[in-house]
């Protein structure tokens, strides 16, 4: 009679005991091999990343959204601009609000990718100093192509921060108030990472929704604000490559 | 089950099948998590819910896949049957691996908002119009809710109380699941996978659990023109000893016809316990054994064995000539019927 | 509109959990005889009663009708 194997009998699974510690072994063997596989070719979320504590002085900017100046030096001889967010998915736009064009003091935790600098977790509050007027240069037309990007993920905070993967997390911190960037595909004046604002340099339309985390080529002025680059824009008018 | 309700019912075959499962995933997580990133050519490693979100993701989504191909390859291969035996416990395994994926997503990427984390799930991508940006969460979160309803339902309470028949129909739902899922990571994780790895892995699994039920449903036959209300199933002796042949019926159950100590007898080829099988099954200390579960039932009227209270339908047969005639009209379950004397 | 559904799911959920004590505390030694006497097992049976409690009042009132 051929082998037949009853549950309750455990017995019963002697005369398929081979077929079967065969075909777990080779299960076994498959998982192993495929998380190893898929483990090691995961996509690179780039070097952003933690980069300390700090607590800094500049002047603040609200609009389109918010970030803080800080004073020229060697390295930045128009100032340093670092994008600012809230704790979590949220942005600081009311205490930015409140203090825009003042000198005020800045604590946060840092993260840094590439030529962009933002601090989460912010607190502000209003210093005695001067707070002069960051430097704006307008850059004229540009036609981007590259990805729309919350600040804060893309920064490091989240790794991989960007992607359709992460849409849904992009749309709800920049319409929790955190800085949208576009990571253009191609660096434009050597940054390839622009603060987002609407044609008149405020922030988004909500219509930004459907635009995040793929690829999308859209038309716009380009403005140098310190050292940072603010792309203006109609965002619904984006279409992809 | 008509003896009393536990918790989990387990014996020895159960815990050795857990205990197996329980290392295939733990292997897999762990070589995800903790090997697979000392070999990754990444500038960072990903961060730690990111991490949590692609391993647990892709090991449910291997699990389900296995479990799709246990039920065909036991039709193909008796041999597979014990891994059939306890598919409800892998079934809720899966359920709590997919839960931890989807665990690390909203806690990731839908919490710490200005709005409720439930609220930013279903309002966080709206882009139902494009393709490509597709919210393929609600996919993620149709087969998620598919698999807590089966694994919500997987106690044997549930079998009686909804019926064998509802139950079976409703835990097919799991195929309406592994689709959502299937396009859960399509419009997912694979828009933007830089590696084809994924897609070509995922592409194979479907395409393995797609022709297995094809090879599986070959193995059914068309069901036989009736001569005279009785239908002809075959020759005796073409039935082997202790097991049945499956004889299909049109716009009805197939009966499954099992020969044992030269006699004949006729039962519903549907168990009363999960709809199993039961012709593939064997005859098994003189009973009618389930290939599934086990369950047993006695030749000659379709009733389970005391303490048990499951009923099969049962059949009448004759012989012409060497060839087994079928009366397809059902009897009330447990009906005696003499079998038939064939050696 | 994601707000109300996820109103709507909390209302669901909260009276499936009305059923679901109901149920297990009462309903279940009535229409099932192999209920009585097992109590381990009800908790597990929580969270299907939650998800199907329209279907679980269905299938209650046709059992209880039969006995």
């Amino acid at each position: 009679m051929t082998p037949f194997f009853v549950g309750w009998n455990p017995r019963s699974i002697l005369p398929m005991s081979g077929f079967l510690g065969a075909i777990c072994g080779l299960i076994l063997v498959l998982f192993g091999g495929l998380a190893l596989a898929l483990g090691t070719t995961v996509n690179d979320p780039g070097g952003g990343n933690y980069a300390g504590d700090r607590d800094i002085v500049g002047t603040v900017v609200a609009e389109p959204y918010p970030f803080l100046v800080l004073d020229p030096d060697a390295a930045h001889p128009n100032g340093h601009a670092i994008l600012l967010s809230g704790g979590g998915k949220r942005g600081v736009q009311e205490q930015a609000a409140a203090l825009n064009g003042r000198r005020a003091r800045a604590t946060g935790a840092a993260f840094k990718r590439g030529n962009i600098d933002t601090m989460v977790g912010v607190g502000l509050e209003a210093v005695e100093g001067p707070a002069p007027a960051p430097a704006a240069t307008p850059l004229g037309t540009w036609r981007l192509t590259g990805e729309i990007c919350d600040g804060k993920c893309v920064s490091g905070v989240m790794r991989p921060g960007a992607g359709l993967a992460h849409k849904a997390c992009a749309n709800i911190c920049i319409a929790g108030g955190v800085p949208p960037v576009f990571v253009a595909t191609a660096p434009v004046e050597g940054s390839a990472f622009l603060l987002m604002a609407d044609r008149n340099g405020h922030a988004l339309p909500d219509t930004f929704r459907d635009h995040t985390g793929g690829l999308r080529r859209m038309d716009g002025v380009v403005d140098r604000v310190a050292d940072m680059l603010i792309f203006r824009t109609d965002v619904a008018m984006a279409v992809a490559p | 089950m008509s003896a009393r309700y536990v918790p989990v019912s387990w014996n020895t075959s159960k815990l050795v099948y857990d205990a197996l499962l329980l290392a295939a995933i733990g292997l897999y997580i762990g070589v995800y998590l903790w090997v697979a990133p000392s070999f990754q050519h990444a500038t960072l490693p990903l961060d730690e819910y990111s991490a949590r979100m692609a391993a647990f993701g892709t090991c449910a989504f291997f699990l389900l896949t296995l479990i799709l191909c246990i039920g065909p390859a036991a039709r193909l291969d008796r041999r597979f049957l014990p891994l059939l035996y306890n598919r409800r416990h892998f079934g809720v395994l899966t359920c709590a691996v997919a839960l931890t994926h989807a665990n690390a997503a909203f806690e990731w990427y839908f919490s710490y908002s200005p709005l409720d984390p439930y609220v930013a799930l279903l309002a966080g991508n709206t882009s139902f119009r494009q393709l490509s940006g597709f919210p393929f969460e609600a996919f993620g979160i149709f087969g998620l809710g598919i698999l807590l309803l089966l694994a919500a339902t997987s106690h044997d309470f549930w079998l009686a109380f909804l019926t064998p028949r509802l139950w079976k129909a409703l835990h097919m739902g799991l195929y309406a699941g592994y689709t959502a899922v299937v396009l859960h990571v399509a419009l997912g994780a694979l828009q933007t996978a830089h590696n084809p790895l994924l897609a070509v892995v995922m592409t194979l699994s479907v395409v393995l659990v797609a022709s297995l039920h094809v090879a599986a449903s070959r193995k059914s036959a068309l069901p036989a023109e009736p001569e005279d209300g009785w239908i002809p199933a075959g020759p005796w002796d073409s039935i082997p000893d202790g097991r049945a042949i499956v004889v299909p019926i049109a716009d009805a159950e197939p009966v499954a016809i099992f020969r044992y100590e030269g006699r004949l007898s006729a039962v519903t080829h549907v168990c009363a316990h999960q709809n199993g099988p039961l012709g593939e099954g064997s005859v098994v200390l003189g009973c009618i054994t389930c290939p599934w579960h086990g369950f047993q039932y006695r030749l000659e009227d379709g009733c389970a064995p005391p303490p048990y209270t499951e009923k099969l339908a049962t059949y009448r047969l004759k012989l012409a000539d060497g060839m087994v005639l079928l009366d397809p009209r059902p009897n009330p379950p447990g009906t005696y019927v003499e079998p038939l004397r064939v050696a | 509109m994601a707000a109300t559904i996820v109103h709507a799911a909390m209302f669901y959920g909260a009276v499936g959990m009305g059923v679901a004590v109901l149920f297990l505390l009462w309903g279940i030694d009535r229409i099932d005889p192999t209920a009585p006497g097992a109590y381990a097992f009800r908790p597990l049976l929580i969270p299907g009663l939650v998800l199907l409690w329209p279907f679980v009042l269905l299938r209650w009132a046709v059992l209880e009708f039969r006995h």
